[in-house]
């Protein structure tokens, strides 16, 4: 599996940078060759805030055709945009507005406005050449590093990403409100290409960076939470990978660099190449196994540890993983599943029966992929599936209940505070309702959240279900690809096959066979 | 000839006293980089044993590999495979570059003056001393002679390790490393028959320095295999 990194907002724009980073040497900053990065993973940053891209010097600007390379999705509207100004006037919203400041429903409203309203479909088709200008953009950058591109081309693509890893920050404004649309316009087009989201959520107390209360920030995460595990695979994304800031910042202090860095090495077993032979498989394969027998995407809990190289690794890794390790705290006894990734020399048996012992999972729901190591030391990560689920498990300090519980409790708070002004009074009459229906009516996010507390207390699974809109779509199908609709293009069976047939070829030939 | 070696063992020990260094680790230093023998046979030993570690290495990840694997058979080619990594074109063009200007630094080092190997040496090709490009010639011909070896090695020794960044820049620091040994040996042939023994004692050492840092992944990691 080769990954596309697509680190969303400030956190993503971070994190993407330790992942895109150039392994090869350079002379003054400058490449002369092609950039190498750990594991052959590619990717970008998209980014809302103007500003933000010129406050680092990693990412220089795709259109400019640098590489590694930030995007600002919204630059597509320009200033003069009937499409923007028809939005303004109709819903308050401006679709340029730099950065969105921990307001996770403001992406969410605008592009709920593309998909929904059909006379902004219209002016955008006709001004922009696509029903949602932003969205194409953006993927129209991150298309080009997957394999969709290689089979559009005909090459092999074996240099190609064939699964995209979205970076987030739960709470932040941009990557919580971009991935959710972005990975539905993925799915217009393959509703079956891995996708998993790598969520940060913020640690606990006074963002000390924005000056942001933590209630504010959880409202984001719980709406972005909300979305991301109430979309149904193949609609949704692929896996919600959760780490929790708090216990790196128990860790690592304010620090945010070297969090960074060690969310980075954690994440290595996952997007690393060198697999032990006959165990690479495609990303297709590992989909099937994370989304096996789910209706919702899972939450996937990381629990991370690397040692010295030893004798026999495999007991004293998996055991330090899952107590020391866990980058989101869970009882990994409650988990359906687990997914081991090792770096090193690690027997499969050993690795599946050590996990077993520590998480009592049955065997045959372990499932290990296994790399060769570097410089002496083994590595393990390990992805719990979806570890909650215990009655009263809301009341155990560490568990994911307890979190999350927290987290929705202070989200609802929040909106019952006069301060949070959730509903903007300047805003037109259209808006002012839906927001208002969105937030507090019979049907609304906070009703659902109460329920899913419930759900959280009384120990089932999942806590939320149902997704919400602030806009309704004139159609929940995601249906055909506009884009494809837009060329008059229809994808006819011939051509499944043939794009079938060149992915399996695809992989028969990375596997020599 | 045996008057020349008479004079430059006389500007030596002159070199010697003036020196900076203390006295019994100069005297050392100038007796080894003096040996042609010893150092021709150090430059090969620290080459084999590097070819020599590289195959355990190997081997020695080959048959984990297999031991950690149900029924213990895979193929080694395959295995090759995977554990090839791309260490990019900027590095691997600085460690082809290196490879050739350390067989050119041991060229000139060794074989360019006659005081270490009397009877092989630049000097006893007339025709090349006596041209107006004889010592850029002599480099070139080395670098010619090495290209097809320093392009097959760092790909067959690198490809197969975990380098960190901080390792390949130390790999590429021997780029200026391999070119001061060279200057220095160049004006060693300069000042022939004198002898200036700093210079030669730092040329000494900027070879084996940068022949050691350009093997040291190999060496590391059997080191650390060993544990």
């Amino acid at each position: 599996m080769r990954l596309c990194i697509v680190g969303i907002g400030g956190c993503g724009g971070h994190l993407a940078e330790r992942f895109l980073k150039n392994q090869d040497v350079t002379l003054l900053k400058k490449s002369l060759g092609e950039h190498v990065s750990f594991g052959g993973v590619k990717g970008l940053w998209l980014e809302a805030d103007v500003q933000e891209t010129e406050n680092q010097n990693f990412f220089g600007s795709l259109e400019g055709g640098r590489y590694p390379g930030y995007f600002i999705p919204h630059d597509v509207i320009g200033p003069e945009s009937k499409t923007s100004k028809l939005i303004v006037d109709r819903y308050g919203y401006d679709v340029k507005k730099q950065g969105f400041m921990r307001q996770a429903e403001f992406l969410k409203a605008v592009f709920e406005i593309f998909e929904s309203d059909e006379e902004v479909k219209r002016v955008a088709l006709s001004e922009h050449e696509s029903e949602n200008p932003i969205l194409r953009a953006a993927w129209d950058r991150i298309r080009p590093y997957t394999t969709l591109e290689a089979l559009k081309d005909n090459n092999g693509g074996s240099e190609m990403c064939d699964g995209i890893l979205f970076i987030v920050s739960l709470g932040g404004g941009t990557g919580t409100g971009f991935v959710n649309p972005i990975t539905r316009y993925i799915r217009g087009e393959r509703p079956a290409y891995p996708v998993f989201v790598l969520g940060v959520l913020t640690e606990e107390g006074v963002d000390p960076q924005q000056r942001a209360k933590e209630a504010k920030r959880d409202l984001g995460a719980t709406i972005s939470l909300y979305d991301l595990t109430t979309k149904k695979v193949g609609i949704g994304v692929d896996g919600v990978i959760l780490i929790d800031n708090q216990i790196m910042v128990e860790k690592f202090g304010q620090d945010y660099s070297a969090i960074d860095d060690y969310i980075h090495q954690a994440m290595r077993p996952f997007i690393a190449g060198r697999h032990y032979p006959g165990e690479d498989p495609p990303s297709l394969a590992m989909r099937e196994k994370f989304i096996e027998g789910l209706v919702r995407p899972p939450i996937l809990v990381p629990c991370y540890c690397r040692e010295r190289r030893r004798e026999d690794p495999e007991e004293n890794l998996v055991k330090k993983a899952l107590s020391e390790g866990k980058l989101f705290g869970c009882d990994p006894k409650n988990a359906e599943m687990a997914y081991v990734f090792t770096r090193g020399f690690m027997g499969q048996g050993e690795i599946v029966k050590a996990v077993a012992r520590y998480t009592g999972l049955p065997e045959e729901r372990i499932e290990p992929w296994r790399k060769l190591g570097e410089n002496h030391w083994d590595e393990i990560l390990i992805l719990l599936r979806n570890p909650y689920g215990e009655e009263r498990g809301c009341e155990v300090k560490g568990n994911l209940e307890y979190r999350l519980h927290r987290v929705i409790r202070m989200a609802l708070n929040y909106m019952d505070e006069p301060e949070s002004s959730l509903v903007s009074q300047g805003m037109p009459e259209l808006t002012r309702k839906a927001i208002e229906d969105y937030f507090y009516g019979d049907d609304g996010i906070q009703e659902r959240l109460k329920e899913g507390l419930l759900r959280i207390e009384k120990g089932e699974k999942p806590f939320f279900l149902d997704e919400r809109n602030i806009f309704e779509r004139s159609s929940r199908d995601p249906g055909i690809h506009e884009s494809h609709r837009a060329s008059g293009r229809q994808v006819d069976d011939e051509e499944i096959r043939k794009l079938v047939e060149a992915e399996v070829r695809r992989v028969l030939a990375e596997r020599d066979i | 000839m045996s008057g020349l070696n008479e004079t430059v063992a006389g500007v030596q020990a002159a070199d010697i006293s003036s020196s900076l260094v203390p006295e019994g680790l100069s005297n050392a230093l100038a007796s080894v980089s003096s040996n042609g023998l010893l150092g021709l046979g150090l430059f090969i030993l620290i080459l084999a044993l590097g070819a020599a570690l590289h195959r355990l290495n190997m081997e020695r990840t080959y048959r984990r590999v297999a031991a950690t694997t149900n029924g213990g058979e895979i193929s080694g080619e395959e295995l090759r495979e995977e554990m090839f990594a791309r260490q990019g074109s900027n590095f691997n063009a600085a460690a082809i570059t290196a490879w050739m200007l350390l067989f050119a630094a041991f060229a000139y080092f060794y074989f360019l003056t006659p005081e270490i190997f009397p009877r092989h040496n630049y000097y006893q090709v007339p025709t090349l001393s006596s041209g107006p490009l004889g010592f850029a010639t002599f480099g070139l011909m080395v670098l010619v002679l090495t290209l097809v070896a320093a392009a097959f090695v760092p790909r067959e020794l690198y490809g197969y390790y975990e380098l960190s960044r901080k390792t390949k820049v130390a790999i590429m620091l021997t780029l200026p490393l391999l070119a001061i040994s060279i200057v220095l040996s160049i004006q060693q042939g300069t000042i022939f028959p004198q002898v200036e023994l700093a210079s030669r004692i730092t040329a000494f050492l900027a070879l084996f320095a940068s022949e050691l840092a350009l093997l040291w992944p190999i060496y590391v990691e059997a080191l650390g295999g060993m544990r």
